[in-house]
């Protein structure tokens, strides 16, 4: 049985972001997570921590999230039809990098949210570079 | 285990940013500061490394080695050299271990998990010529270090090594220290001519002049001396 959400996909606006500590020293805010697309595709993530697990899907320009300090999160790209995934990305406009580790062949990638704020924004690009392709037409 | 004061400093092999090291052979014969900083890219932690790299010249006039660790990648190190010189002005000018596997933060018990099961906290060891732990200090991820201190130890250990001397509370490069308790009255006369002694135990002598050392980081401080 899942224990309390780790995760909270929320449309609001975000919570105050960065790390706070306690009076002993220890990180106790949460941090600002942000996931989301580019093209056509969708995001489905797997987030661990401290106080249980959280799995779904993103498939929005911007899912905003705010996580517990040290949540680890898996991250796996699939393409919408005739699109491929092309990388992650940040989110310069919001000061905000992808620190993931390096993706796996499939595009999946592991983030790791303590100490600092992220985005990580899968970009997919259409197969063939001009725009959606229709399957057998010339 | 812990590693606690007078043990061996455990050996071990890693990959810095400066390519795979032993620890034993790089730093060689030379005094050693290793220091773990939780985490890359965060906003202390860039002050800390800057700060450091900015006194990389006063460590080497001290024979003292410096080496960073923490347990971010390699590639996340490396990207985040561009930001602390950015930042500070400094640009990273020693080697920064990269132990996402934990296995020197673990060595050193540089992982305390009722701060953080994840990742290192502020540890710093000042290892000696003998491979021995000299000085340990250790600060949460929320307080920045002073590393001026960490030259202040530096010197204070350097000099207590080679003298039969101790210093004192605050003690700062060029003011007066202390004789130890070992040393006979009869035996300081002639070894510290023109010392005071405030108590029978507490014996206050000009520091040696031949480890008096003059530095960026010394000359221009103008702080009061203990009064003999």
């Amino acid at each position: 049985m899942k224990t309390r959400l780790v995760l909270a996909l929320s449309a609001m606006s975000i919570v105050a972001a960065g790390c706070e500590f306690d009076h002993l020293g220890r990180p106790v805010n949460r941090q600002r997570f942000v996931m989301g697309i580019r093209g056509e595709g969708r995001i489905v993530y797997a987030a661990s921590g401290k106080n249980g697990e959280q799995s779904g899907e993103c498939a929005l320009p911007e899912c905003r999230t705010t996580v517990d300090f040290d949540t680890v999160i898996v991250l796996t790209p699939f393409a919408g039809d005739h699109y491929r995934f092309k990388w992650w990305d940040g989110l310069p406009a919001s000061n905000l990098t992808c620190y993931g580790d390096v993706p796996n062949d499939d595009g999946t990638i592991k983030v790791n949210v303590a100490y600092r704020d992220s985005a990580c924004i899968a970009v997919f690009e259409a197969i063939g570079g001009s725009g959606t392709t229709v399957p057998g037409a010339r | 285990m812990a590693v606690r004061l007078g043990d061996d400093a455990p050996n071990f092999d890693a990959d810095t940013t400066e390519g795979p090291i032993n620890f034993y052979s790089w730093k060689g014969t030379a005094w050693a500061v290793l220091f773990s900083h939780p985490r890359d890219f965060t906003p202390v932690c860039t002050t800390e490394l800057g700060a450091l790299a900015g006194l990389k010249r006063e460590f080497d006039m001290r024979n003292t080695k410096v080496i960073g660790l923490s347990v971010d990648a390699m590639s996340d190190h490396r990207r985040w050299k561009d930001d602390i010189k950015d930042v500070t002005g400094h640009a990273l000018n020693f080697p920064l271990i990269a132990d996402p596997e934990r296995r020197v933060s673990m060595l050193y018990d540089m992982i305390h998990p009722n701060a953080s099961e994840t990742f290192t906290v502020r540890s710093v060891f000042v290892i000696g010529p003998d491979n021995k732990v000299k000085l340990m200090l250790t600060y949460p991820a929320s307080t920045g270090r002073n590393f001026q201190e960490l030259l202040r130890v530096v010197d204070s250990l350097q000099l207590t090594v080679s003298h039969a001397v101790a210093t004192p509370a605050d003690w700062r490069q060029g003011e007066d220290v202390i004789i130890v308790p070992a040393v006979s009255d009869d035996d300081a006369r002639r070894r510290f001519p023109g010392f005071v002694a405030k108590k029978p135990y507490l014996r206050v002598t000009a520091q040696p002049a031949d480890t008096i050392l003059e530095s960026a980081a010394t000359s221009h401080e103008n702080v009061p001396k203990v009064r003999r």
